[in-house]
């Protein structure tokens, strides 16, 4: 293979550079040109619906284990998430479902045992206490792990089958396809009704 | 205006009104003994005060009326005008105006207003002019006379909107500082007249929070506590880095001799050396650091707990502002002369006991001016001075508060009173003769006893000194008196300081960590197991030469089926009225100061305990109820006796019939009872509600309750609250219940009704047969029995 003389080389290289110049001009003119009125409309539409419906799809969850089930919380019914302390048992009060008062923060705060309300046996050490509801109203349970907070899509979740196990209870509100973070299988979380789940410790103290 | 504390303008209003009308009325009727000019400035400020607070939300009719007022007022301060009755009697009708539209809600203001605007236009024209009766004292200066309408004059022509510019509003702001008196102790405090100012400057530069918001304050300032203490584990870790630095260090050194040894140069090591010496300084100065953080954080956090725990204290002074009014006003109303002396005015009290003080002071007062205190006449016979004296004194004593209210009065005839009780029939004739002077007094305080020949409407309405025991009970406190013919009667009570920290000892029961409220603690003991013995099946320990019962603790409360055998007991006594017994705990953890909480109302009232709190570690903490554990003890005990003797009773020919009677006056009990034996009924009584509820319940083993008969006003829980958690158990549901209560009104009777009463007497019904008339009525088996001719 002879070597490219020095002139053809140069022109080749002119010739690119034109080339080059061209396509750019022509790149410009694509961009610079006036934008069609309908493409100006349709694109407003998806950048302004695409906003709208990810905002209203997202929704956050607190997802946490108890046993072998891994539950949920809406993320603004959850009032904090702190680590386990000493539960006092109340004399002639405390029972299956009301494991007694915890120290949470100053406030004295009642404390269930979600497992046996829920039906769901915990494990024998819980780490943390999750606490819903407001003041006056408030009520601490402990759980065997928390994943945290994970924001899920609201068109991923299912309204809960008649035959979940703990439905009894009435306490589910929605079924979500959550992924645990460590890669196992056990992909749907039970997301709990704060409410339901408070109305259905008091009954413990009836 | 979010920052308020949730109360609107109005409300806002209302509260400082409040505030100022209560240290007008105070002080005008000091000036008005004193007639000291230099008392008269902070009334001024009062109605100054209040004048700005009307203008702030617009109430004109409350803005004319205060300046009016303050007019008068710095006319009497600049010693333009003479203090004179009439004319204080005008001021203190001008407070009741400011202070009864400050008693209203917003909604009610203009009806107010249109009702009240003549009457306050008249006081107004009043206080324009001259005082009434300003010509005729000599006292006054013929100048001064002349002089008032020219300086009202101007007055008159301003505008009441308009701010006068001499008074520049900074002056009567919160900005003033509260006189912070250290509480005196009650020796150090005179009974001379005293300074007018601290108390009405104190009010009127206070803030009003919700005590809700004092209590999360509290809990938040204990957490902050707890937090810094938290902070130690830093320090300690930090001790740690330090410990392994050294460890690195000797490290290195025994290196360096190992390569001295292999012919090494040891100055290799050197760099190393140097930089772990550069590290062990800097942790030791990061050491200093922390420990300065941690000990500043723990000083000042324990500070502002303290603190915050302090700020539900007042001074004693807030329970007795409008007193001095009453006291004047109804001894005018009586055509007598009395004063009242205040002691100890700055005697630091929870805000929690004060607020209850208020009824109890009042009855007191009107009890002694009605019934004790002689006319002038009387007293200037008997040798006394015409002017009696009321004396109203609080001194910490003994860790308690204790409030004496005495008068120099004619004192209390005890023969007269002892026939007194015979005749309303609370006691036979023989069972009045052997009551000692103390159970005589005693009667005082039963409801609707009174010593009054009439019913007056001073303090003979039905409610009465009753109301001052009761009160004292229900905050852990006593009610006495005494009383020496013709020189006068004394009401003492001894009352807790405070009733959000309580001395407690801490005890292990079943794992959970209880209290048990010092006061309530005979003494503890730990003898050695082989010392407790059982004696017809229960466990006893002989303490000097005397057998207590033992009961345990985890089982009573249901902490725990069967107890820990242990090596040593640890017993803790508990007792009341000669009765003992000792509470058998797992261990005993120390005494603790706790601040205590009320548990939380979804609990409901537990059974055995009072209260809840936070440890200084953090750790809950539940308070025993160490009476009412007492009494289901006392219960448990006497049931176990009847069951034994109850099948020799079966082998009669009748089923006996059995009835409860709950009242917290040992008499109306045994009134009741020997009414109810007489019919033929055994009866077993309960001193409250809760008393009333166990022994019910216990009663249930040994067969049914055929009547219950119940007061209404009790402490701990009262008969409302009893009759409806006996109708709560399907157990009673057929029981007739009936409440005999001295509360006679309509709306009493609807409510005992409403609850589940079957029939709802008034105490008069003892008199005549309506009482057994009713209680025949409603157990039908006792007729039958009647009939059946075995009645004693």
């Amino acid at each position: 293979m002879s070597e490219p003389s020095p002139a053809t080389e140069h022109s080749t290289e002119r010739a690119l550079e034109l080339r080059e110049r061209q396509s750019l001009a022509q790149m410009r003119a694509l961009l610079d040109r006036a934008l069609p009125e309908e493409d100006l409309r349709v694109n407003t539409e998806i950048v302004a619906s695409r906003g709208e419906s990810r905002a209203a799809k997202m929704r956050s969850v607190l997802v946490f284990e108890i046993g072998e089930e891994r539950l949920g919380i809406d993320a603004e019914e959850s009032h904090r998430v702190v680590q386990c302390s000493p539960v006092r048992r109340v004399p002639h009060r405390t029972n299956e479902v009301f494991a007694g008062l915890a120290n949470i923060g100053g406030e004295l705060t009642l404390v269930a045992t979600a497992g046996s309300a829920l039906g769901v046996p915990a494990a024998a050490q819980q780490t943390h206490f999750v606490v819903i509801g407001q003041q006056g109203s408030r009520w601490a349970f402990a759980v065997d792990r928390v994943e945290g907070v994970r924001r899920i899509d609201a068109s991923a979740t299912l309204p809960p089958p008649a035959t979940v196990r703990h439905a009894a209870d009435g306490c589910t509100k929605y079924l979500a396809d959550i992924p645990p973070l460590d890669g196992r299988d056990h992909r749907l979380v039970s997301v709990l009704d704060s409410a339901r789940l408070s109305a259905l410790f008091a009954r413990s103290l009836a | 205006m979010s920052d308020l504390g949730g109360f609107s303008l109005h409300e806002l209003f209302r509260a400082e009104a409040e505030t100022h009308a209560a240290a007008l009325s105070e002080g005008l009727v000091k000036l008005e003994g004193t007639s000291d000019p230099a008392t008269v400035e902070p009334l001024m400020r009062a109605a100054h005060s209040i004048k700005g607070a009307a203008r702030v939300i617009g109430l004109d009719i409350a803005v004319k009326l205060a300046h009016a007022m303050e007019d008068v007022l710095v006319a009497m301060q600049k010693g333009r005008e003479a203090i004179q009755p009439a004319r204080i009697d005008q001021l203190l009708k001008g407070t009741d105006l400011l202070a009864s539209l400050a008693r209203i809600e917003e909604s009610a203001v203009p009806a107010w207003s249109t009702e009240h605007e003549p009457a306050v236009d008249a006081l107004i024209a009043e206080l324009r002019v001259a005082p009434p009766a300003a010509s005729a004292p000599a006292a006054a200066p013929p100048p001064t006379v002349p002089a008032q309408p020219a300086v009202a004059a101007p007055t008159v022509v301003q505008s009441p909107v308009e701010t006068p510019l001499e008074n520049p509003v900074v002056e009567t702001t919160a900005i003033e500082t509260p006189p912070i008196t250290p509480p005196q102790p009650a020796a150090a405090a005179s009974s001379a007249p005293p300074a007018p100012a601290p108390s009405a400057q104190a009010r009127g530069a206070s803030v009003r929070v919700t005590a809700e918001k004092l209590d999360r304050l509290l809990q938040l300032a204990g957490e902050t506590m707890l937090e810094s203490r938290r902070l130690g584990s830093l320090r300690d870790e930090t001790l740690e880095l330090k410990r392994e630095l050294v460890r690195l260090e000797d490290e290195l050194d025994r290196l360096r001799a190992d390569a001295r040894r292999s012919g090494i140069d040891p100055a290799a090591l050197a760099p190393a050396r140097k930089l772990i010496e550069g590290g062990r300084e800097r942790v030791l100065s990061h050491l200093l650091t922390v420990e300065g953080a941690i000990r500043r954080g723990e000083e000042t956090s324990t500070q502002l707990y303290h603190e915050v725990l302090s700020s539900r204290m007042r001074p004693f002074a807030d329970a007795t502002a409008t007193l001095s009014r009453t006291v004047r006003d109804l001894a005018r109303q009586l055509g007598k002369d009395a004063r009242l002396e205040i002691v100890g005015d700055q005697v630091p009290v929870d805000r929690d006991v004060l607020v209850r003080l208020d009824a109890p002071l009042n009855h007191m007062l009107r009890n002694a001016l009605d019934h004790g205190v002689e006319t002038p006449d009387e007293r200037r016979a008997k040798g006394k001075p015409a002017q009696a004296t009321l004396r109203v004194e609080a001194r910490h004593h003994a860790g308690m508060l204790r409030i004496r209210v005495s008068d120099d009065g004619r004192g209390i005839d005890l023969d007269a009173l002892r026939e007194r009780i015979v005749r309303k029939s609370l006691a036979t004739d023989a069972m009045a003769a052997t009551l000692d002077r103390q159970e005589l007094l005693e009667f005082l305080f039963l409801p609707g006893f009174s010593t009054a020949k009439q019913v007056t409407d001073i303090s003979g309405r039905g409610v009465g000194l009753d109301v001052v025991q009761s009160t004292a009970r229900e905050i852990g406190g006593t009610a006495r008196i005494d009383t020496e013919l013709g020189r006068g009667t004394v009401f003492e009570l001894e009352l807790p300081i405070t009733l959000s920290v309580i001395r407690a000892l801490l005890v292990d029961v079943a794992g959970e960590t209880l209290a048990f409220p010092l006061a309530r603690i005979e003494r503890v003991l730990q003898p050695a197991a082989s010392e407790v013995r059982s004696v017809e099946g229960r466990m006893q320990v002989l303490v000097e030469g005397k057998s207590i019962g033992v009961i345990d603790a985890a089982r009573v409360l249901t902490l725990a089926e069967t107890r820990r055998a242990a090596a040593r007991e640890n017993l803790v006594v508990l007792g009341s009225g000669g009765d003992h017994y000792a509470v058998a705990v797992d261990g005993l953890l120390g005494e603790e100061d706790l601040v205590v909480r009320a548990l939380d109302p979804r609990l409901g009232k537990v059974p055995h305990l009072s209260a809840a709190a936070v440890r200084e570690s953090g750790e809950p903490v539940l308070v025993v109820d160490a009476e009412d554990l007492l009494q289901s003890v006392r219960a448990a005990l006497n049931e176990g006796r009847l069951r034994g003797a109850r099948p020799m009773r079966a082998l009669g020919a009748r089923r006996t019939l059995r009835a409860l009677v709950v009242d917290d006056s040992a008499t109306v009990r045994e009134v009741e009872r020997q009414l109810l034996t007489r019919m033929g009924f055994e009866v077993e009584t309960a001193v409250d509600g809760l008393d009333g509820l166990h022994t019910a319940r216990d009663s249930v083993a040994t067969g049914m309750l055929d009547i219950i008969i119940s007061d209404i006003d009790m402490p701990r829980m009262n008969g409302i609250e009893f009759v409806r958690a006996l109708r709560a158990d399907p157990r009673f549901a057929g029981v007739p219940v009936v409440v005999v209560s001295y509360k006679d009104r309509e709306e009493d009777r609807l409510a005992g009704l409403e609850a589940g009463a079957t029939a709802y007497l008034t105490k008069g019904a003892f008199q005549d047969s309506t009482f057994a008339d009713t209680v025949r009525d409603l157990v039908p088996a006792l007729s039958r029995a009647e009939r059946g001719g075995g009645e004693a």
